[in-house]
């Protein structure tokens, strides 16, 4: 192992522990009915992460399917958290000022530095990053250790099975290539992109993004069919650059949110929440930033990918 | 790895993250309905950026945004109609959505920005976190620009109705 495989399996062993908090904040909210099943995920969950290299690929494929189910037999739950009241935070907030946002800026700045100078790779980076805000907030904002822990696993519950979708969907991705649903959309698209055509192929691209987030309601699902069946074969083997495919092709797919009640929690819950007469007057206001950006979108694809 | 932050953003919130954010936007004296929604727009996008959970429906467009917004236009033209009132809690929701949506994956650690990396590293292509972070940018300014724009002509329909109302008394 390489050290900078060794630092990235320290750091999903942390990771790990903080499911396992999860799980052990499940376990002892007696009140949760799904307590046991609730702990079961998370543990699992763990399990993978931490012992992940060591494992057969099946038994690792097995953690997956019982989690999914898990998941889709909404037998995951969140547990009751200590959540700070708000004349908590307020009087912690009056205390300290605006010093609390160190921290937390650290984390974006000590990323990117740590991914340009140091050589542990991006994704180390990510982790450091983490370390240097925490250190930033047990001493700018003296939070005693024990705050990391219970805080942590607060905000990961709240997160809940969400935080997992982008590895389960990326694996999605390869399922696809793997069992050919890709070729079938490639092989339909490339009836309507001429030979070589490269701004018809960004076109294509942008809107299947949209139109496929419009229809599941989430643009991550759709990255990655529409990224191994359209963006790959079209525009990434054509020479297009794959960091300006994969960066505006996710982002392409918001505009399709910003139109789609399927996107509920964005689109229509909120209305519900500010009392509106109208139950789609958001996805109204967004419709006609969305058709702007999406021109955006195709053109700034076009430019500076090719 | 996104986990591995949430310890941090979590203890900022205990020590009064979203309190000093609110503090801030309060301060803005913007006088109309487009340029309240404006800075929260922009506010919005940097704190996205920055991993900062800062933004929500419920805990700031609800209490803070849409009655800062409501309350401009009741300053500038009075009683508002129903429809108005509609309207700007429909732009003050929308803003949230842009400066979440477009500015998220500039930071590294955002799941988006990883559901990219990883997505096209199975399939054989060589991209990181940074490179994805930094080419989200582009698309997150001109979003930003493209909704004040939207709030901009906003306020100027707002002047052209009750303008011509006025006139009608």
């Amino acid at each position: 192992m390489s050290t900078n495989q060794i630092i990235s399996e320290v750091f999903y062993s942390i990771i790990g522990i903080i499911f396992i908090l999860v799980g052990l904040k499940g376990l002892r909210d007696t009140a949760l009915k799904t307590r046991i099943t609730t702990a079961a995920f998370w543990f699992i969950l763990a399990f993978t992460f931490i012992a992940g290299p060591h494992l057969p690929y099946w038994i690792t494929g097995v953690c997956i399917l019982v989690i999914a189910a898990l998941t889709a037999l909404k037998r995951v739950e969140q547990s009751k958290s200590d959540v700070p009241s708000p004349e908590v935070t307020r009087k912690n907030a009056d205390k300290l000022g605006y010093k609390v946002f160190i921290p937390a800026l650290a984390i974006a700045f000590a990323a990117v530095l740590a991914a340009t100078f140091l050589s542990f790779g991006a994704n180390n980076a990510i982790g450091i990053s983490a370390v240097v805000g925490l250190t930033l907030a047990l001493i700018v904002i003296k939070a005693p250790p024990k705050s990391a822990a219970t805080d942590g696993a607060r905000l990961m519950d709240n997160v809940g099975s969400l935080g997992i979708l982008p590895q389960l969907l990326a694996a999605l991705g390869t399922l696809f290539t793997a069992a050919g649903v890709g070729d079938v959309i490639s092989s339909g698209v490339s009836v309507l992109v001429p030979e070589g055509s490269r701004l018809v192929a960004v076109i294509i691209y942008c809107l299947g993004m949209a139109l496929f987030t419009i229809i599941m309601g989430n643009g991550f699902a759709a990255f990655s069919v529409i990224t191994v069946g359209i963006g790959l074969p079209f525009l990434i083997a054509q020479g297009a650059n794959p960091v300006v495919v994969g960066a505006l092709g996710l982002t392409a797919g918001y505009c399709g949110t910003l139109c789609t009640p399927m996107a509920a929690n964005f689109n229509i819950m909120p209305s519900a929440l500010l009392e509106t007469n109208d139950k789609y007057i958001i996805i109204k206001s967004q419709l006609p930033v969305a058709a702007v950006m999406m021109v955006a979108h195709i053109l700034l694809m076009y430019f500076l990918a090719f | 790895m996104f986990v591995l932050t949430l310890p941090v953003i979590g203890i900022c919130e205990r020590y009064g993250l979203k309190d000093k954010a609110v503090d801030l936007i309060r301060k803005a004296k913007a006088a109309t309905t487009g340029r309240v929604i404006s800075i929260y727009l922009v506010i919005r996008a940097i704190a996205a950026g920055m991993s900062l959970r800062l933004g929500g429906h419920p805990e700031f467009v609800r209490p803070l945004i849409n009655p800062m917004a409501q309350a401009a236009a009741v300053a500038k033209y009075g009683k508002l109609t129903e429809k108005t009132e509609d309207e700007i809690k429909g732009y003050s929701s929308a803003n949230e959505n842009f400066g979440n949506f477009f500015a998220q994956n500039c930071f590294m650690g955002s799941s988006g920005t990883l559901l990219i990396v990883s997505t096209l590293v199975e399939q054989g292509q060589n991209v990181d976190a940074l490179q994805i972070a930094k080419m989200s940018i582009p698309i997150a300014v001109i979003a930003v620009v493209v909704g004040i724009i939207h709030n901009l002509l906003l306020d100027r329909k707002f002047s052209g109705q009750y303008a011509a109302k006025q006139g009608v008394k």
